[in-house]
């Protein structure tokens, strides 16, 4: 069965980037450029997973992360937040929104493609190697008071040790 | 006619009564139950004011001038309603300092100055002596009318020989009064009860006798007030004495009204009542509305008595002042005669006794003792007993007083001098008003300030009313009088340097208080005051605010003997006394016995003030510091004194300002703090934004080109979009960086700026032709309302044009698309250019609108948390209008568009106003 992935961003050249990679990658895929239209699109749509973008006209990506987690209907829903927003602060507060991996702008194409072709969406870990990336690999909500290296791993990627903290 | 022994035996008869009443008075105290300590007595005694001149001259004055004798008691009943404040400070001052006399509070305010009590000691004596004079005249001349009565005229040139002289008698048993109840023991302090209670029933005597007299002529020889006035009024002299404002001119009342306001508390007996033989300071209040009660009492009669006696003696042949003896005499009334001359005897008696107290206490504190120390000084330390001593030089004082006045008043007999000396004494003592009231009000006053203004004012007195009145005795050649001394008109003394139409009194009293006041303060503001006159002078203005416990010992220093001064305080309080009085002081100081006392400086002071009862303050110095070995504090070292001290004060001041300084410092630190928190977590702000907006563009440049690489069978088409779209964000990416430098730049002041003549309009329409592309994409129109031409202005073009962009650029951001308008505004103000650029977009928040030019504040972040810039934007913007002298500010409101406007100075002056024209 195909997967569905929702990608949520206002920036038309990522949105269009991420379009094309995960589409060429054989996702089905849905966009969504306002937060207003996440809610409904997934009700609609019933991704498997979803791109969330931050920094959104309306409503923010980590008040809509909230939201969604606040429904016991999408708890199977994975979501990974995709944000230029780097530091730690903002990391730790989009895991404690109920992300399940937080991946900072830019990231590198191949790592995200070949982990959403490697692994299944449902098994966790899959984001594992890839730079830039914070995840979550036991249960969501661990993160709020988890594994401090959660957040340490962040320092030792290229980006974020240029990262003023 | 009444007999000789009748009289004589009525007058002994009553002098005894009066004995009586003092010795049992004195029994009294001894045993603990005062007579006198109650408010009514000291009210009573204060009536001591009232003399023959008042029981006999009023009716007298009244018969001249109609009303006019009324402000000698009018200035009183003003001035005892300021006792509260005046006098009782007058008597806490005395209470605490053990002042004795009027020259002794002068003497003491002042340092102590022994020259300072001499000097008033003096002018008290000339002054009053005289007073005292006119009271035996009264007395005699009285005694004269009642036995030869009714051939008044002819008594008038009769010498009675001195030894034969009922009058002398008269003093000398006051004399022996005086002695015994008022020089009995030596501490003056100690009041003399006897002596207040025997002046308290005189007072109640004269009040009758002159108040029968009065119902007498009204009622028993007239048919009451409305009748005998009703006479008055047909006769035309007497219509004009019962009408206001006879024969005297308001400046006179005013002048008599001051000074006997000055009088009612500087007459040496006065003094000596009210505030010497006070028992308590709240007597005062009850004497407030007492003692005018009873100048009203006995001037209630003075004009019918005077009326009565024109209209039945119109012929001028009876002196008025007589009137009092001798219309009962003339109505064979002689029981009244003989009572009103008695009370004319209380009143004389009265004011001579408390009269020749004071003075003698003066003379022997401040004019003789002075002396005695200063010229036999070896002998009298020698001496272990002074206490006798003391008293038989007050005693002789008193006695001397009593013989100097009836010398006085045998020499002057019925000379002007005499008659007109009841004003003349009061002029006297007004001069110490300065030095009394500035002492107690003003700390700066000084004792050269003092004596100078005293013996100015005693000279001018001396020079203007006294001799002129000797003159006009025959004493002395009236030619400077008339003339002027050395027949200079200017040193006429009635009319000095010209200055006329005021009566003597008036213009004595404008010229002495002139000088005196002036001096007084003059040479107060201009001197110095020596340690002890700094400490008195704190000591009296300040007595309200003391504990009296150790006056004066604040500049002392020095040692002494516990048995020196024990010994010098029984030398001149006598054994018992001193005793008695060291005993009271160390149960004062929690001590069993005075054996226990330490001879330190309040113990000085102590002994200082006792003997100061005894001596008066400034003798009370003098043999003080012959036993105590003063190191003698001269000028340097009292202000070293005054310099340590107020160079802790100094420190402390000091300190205070340093920990004041400390405290801003801190605060300005804690600010400083915030601030460079504030603008750390700006700048965190600032590189969070610029970092997403540099990632951001960063994101889909790596993207796509991994897309490129990692796909190289994409068709050409897809190709070169993708590669469009990485060129599209690396030119965002470089235009970002560049703003940021830019602002970087302008903030750290390293900008070139080239300022050249600008043309706004030319800017204007070249910024709208690059953003063109910007609304043709987002189909925004715009509409423009510029003028032809404007005037110059000077600004850096490039600059400006910048401003524009990013004005331009931003409205047509926050345009809605498709529907978005944007107008582009200029107008020419009085002195300036204004441009405007509106759009009919979201608007912007009044929060926000405080907010957007600030750096890395932008309006968006409370919308859409999407800032569509850097925040630099109107920052530059902004910093770039300042520079020109110019205004950037918005108008908007939420969901009304923005109008971001901009104003600069014209160029030149001349500014012409055009109206806008419409265009596209």
């Amino acid at each position: 069965m195909t997967k569905k992935i929702l990608i949520v961003e206002d920036e038309s050249s990522i949105l269009m980037s991420l379009e094309f990679l995960m589409r060429h990658d054989g996702y089905e895929v849905r966009v969504a450029t306002r937060g207003e239209e996440v809610l409904p699109c997934i009700r609609d749509f019933i991704p498997d997973l979803v791109l969330l973008d931050v920094m959104l006209p309306q409503r923010n990506g980590f008040e809509l992360c909230r939201d969604i987690r606040a429904n016991a209907e999408w708890a199977e829903l994975k979501i990974i937040i995709l944000s230029a927003k780097g530091r730690e602060i903002e990391v730790q507060r989009g895991l404690d929104s109920g992300a399940d991996a937080y991946i900072t702008k830019p990231f590198a194409t191949s790592e995200l493609r070949q982990l959403e072709i490697l692994r299944p969406i449902t098994q966790l870990g899959w984001a594992q190697a890839c730079s830039g990336v914070t995840f979550c690999n036991s249960s969501k909500g661990v993160l709020r008071n988890g594994p401090p290296d959660a957040v340490s791993r962040m320092r030792r990627t290229p980006l974020a040790a240029r990262l003023p903290s | 006619m009444l007999q000789t022994t009748v009289v004589v035996l009525t007058s002994f008869a009553y002098l005894g009564l009066l004995f009586a009443i003092a010795f049992y008075a004195n029994k009294r105290a001894e045993s603990g139950r005062s007579l006198i300590a109650n408010p009514y007595i000291y009210s009573l005694s204060l009536a001591v004011y009232c003399t023959t001149w008042t029981f006999y001259g009023s009716v007298g004055r009244a018969a001249s001038t109609g009303i006019g004798f009324l402000p000698i008691y009018l200035g009183p009943t003003l001035m005892v309603a300021l006792w509260w404040f005046v006098m009782r400070k007058i008597i806490r001052i005395s209470k605490a300092n053990r002042i004795t006399s009027i020259a002794d509070f002068i003497a003491s305010r002042y340092g102590k100055s022994q020259f300072l009590g001499g000097l008033v000691t003096i002018i008290a004596v000339v002054g009053v002596v005289p007073y005292i004079a006119l009271q035996l005249k009264a007395v005699s001349s009285s005694f004269t009318l009642l036995v030869h009565y009714p051939s008044v005229v002819a008594d008038k040139t009769t010498v009675v020989p001195v030894l034969g002289d009922t009058t002398l008698v008269i003093a000398m048993i006051l004399a022996a009064f005086t002695i015994f109840f008022g020089a009995r023991q030596i501490d003056v302090t100690e009041r003399h009860e006897g002596m207040v209670a025997a002046i308290a029933f005189e007072s109640v005597v004269k009040l009758l006798a002159f108040v029968a007299v009065g119902l007498f002529v009204t009622y028993g020889l007239y048919d009451g007030l409305s009748d005998l006035f009703g006479r008055a009024r047909q006769l035309p002299e007497l219509n004009k004495m019962i009408t206001l404002g006879g024969g005297m001119s308001y400046g006179t009342w005013a002048a008599l009204t001051f000074l006997s306001m000055l009088s009612i508390m500087l007459l040496p007996r006065q003094f000596q009542i009210a505030v010497v033989e006070n028992v308590n300071e709240a007597h005062l209040r009850k004497a407030t509305w007492l003692f005018p009660l009873y100048l009203l009492a006995i001037n209630v009669f003075v004009l019918p008595i005077a009326v009565g006696g024109m209209i039945h003696f119109p012929d001028g042949s009876v002196d008025a002042d007589t009137f009092v003896l001798t219309m009962p005499m003339a109505h064979e009334q002689q029981a009244l005669a003989l009572f009103a001359f008695i009370g004319g005897l209380s009143a004389a008696t009265g004011m001579v006794i408390v009269e020749t107290i004071a003075l003698s206490t003066m003379v022997c504190n401040d004019l003789v003792m002075p002396l005695l120390l200063r010229i036999k000084r070896l002998r009298l330390a020698e001496h272990n007993d002074l206490s006798f001593w003391l008293l038989s030089i007050r005693r002789t004082a008193i006695v001397l007083v009593m013989l100097l006045g009836y010398a006085y008043f045998r020499l002057a007999g019925e000379a002007y001098a005499l008659v007109s000396i009841g004003l003349i004494s009061f002029a006297a003592v007004a001069q110490f008003a300065p030095a009394i009231f500035g002492g107690i009000f003003w700390k700066e006053g000084t004792r050269a300030a003092a004596i100078s203004g005293l013996l100015a004012g005693f000279l001018v007195w001396l020079y203007t009313l006294l001799l002129p009145s000797f003159a006009k005795s025959g004493w002395l050649g009236i030619g400077f009088v008339e003339n002027g001394l050395w027949d200079f008109a200017l040193l006429k003394p009635q009319e000095l340097f010209g200055l006329r139409g005021l009566d003597e009194i008036s213009h004595c009293m404008f010229w002495s208080m002139l000088v005196n006041v002036g001096l007084y303060i003059g040479v107060s503001l201009l001197g110095r005051q020596s340690a002890a006159e700094h400490s008195q002078a704190t000591l009296f203005v300040d007595i309200f605010k003391t504990t009296a416990d150790a006056p004066g010992s604040r500049f002392w220093r020095g040692s002494a003997s516990l048995p020196e001064l024990f010994s010098l305080a029984r030398r001149f309080l006598g054994p018992l006394r001193a005793d008695r009085a060291f005993s009271a002081y160390a149960r004062k100081r929690g001590l069993k016995s005075h054996h226990e006392l330490k001879a330190d400086a309040a113990l000085v002071s102590q002994v200082e003030i006792l003997l100061a009862g005894a001596i008066g303050a400034a003798s009370a110095r003098v043999m003080v510091s012959s036993v105590v070995k003063e190191e003698p504090l001269n000028l340097q070292e009292v202000m070293s004194i005054v310099e340590e001290s107020s160079q802790a004060i100094a420190y402390g001041r000091k300190l205070e300002q340093k920990s004041r300084e400390l405290e801003t410092a801190t605060a300005h630190l804690t600010a400083a703090n915030e601030r460079l928190k504030e603008l750390d977590r700006l700048k965190d702000d600032f590189i969070s934004t610029v970092t997403h907006e540099l990632r951001t563009p960063l994101t889909s440049i790596r993207a796509f080109s991994e897309i490129l690489r990692d796909n190289p069978a994409l068709d050409a088409v897809e190709r070169s979009r993708f590669l469009g779209i990485i060129v599209k964000e690396s030119e965002r990416l470089t235009r970002l960086i560049n703003q940021v430098l830019d602002a970087a730049k302008i903030e750290s002041g390293n900008v070139e700026w080239k300022t050249t003549t600008v043309d706004l309009v030319e800017v204007i329409v070249e910024a709208i032709s690059a953003t063109a592309q910007v609304f043709k994409e987002r189909n925004v129109r715009l509409v423009t309302a510029l003028p032809a031409s404007v005037p110059a202005i000077t600004a850096d073009r490039d600059r400006l044009m910048q401003v524009l962009l990013n004005l331009l650029s931003n409205a047509g951001k926050f345009c809605p698309p498709d529907k978005g308008l944007v107008e582009v505004l200029l107008t020419v103000e009085q002195n300036c250019i204004r441009v405007g650029v509106r759009d009919n977009g979201i608007g912007i928040s009044v929060e926000d609108q405080k907010v957007i030019f600030e750096k890395f504040r932008q309006a968006g972040d409370s919308l859409t948390e999407k800032p569509q810039g850097t925040g630099l934007g109107l920052s530059i913007c902004r910093q770039i209008i300042s520079h020109f002298d110019g205004k950037l500010w918005v108008e908007s409101g939420p969901e009304k568009g923005a109008s971001f406007f901009f104003s600069l100075p014209l160029a030149a002056a001349v500014a012409q106003p055009s109206l806008p024209t419409g265009g596209q």
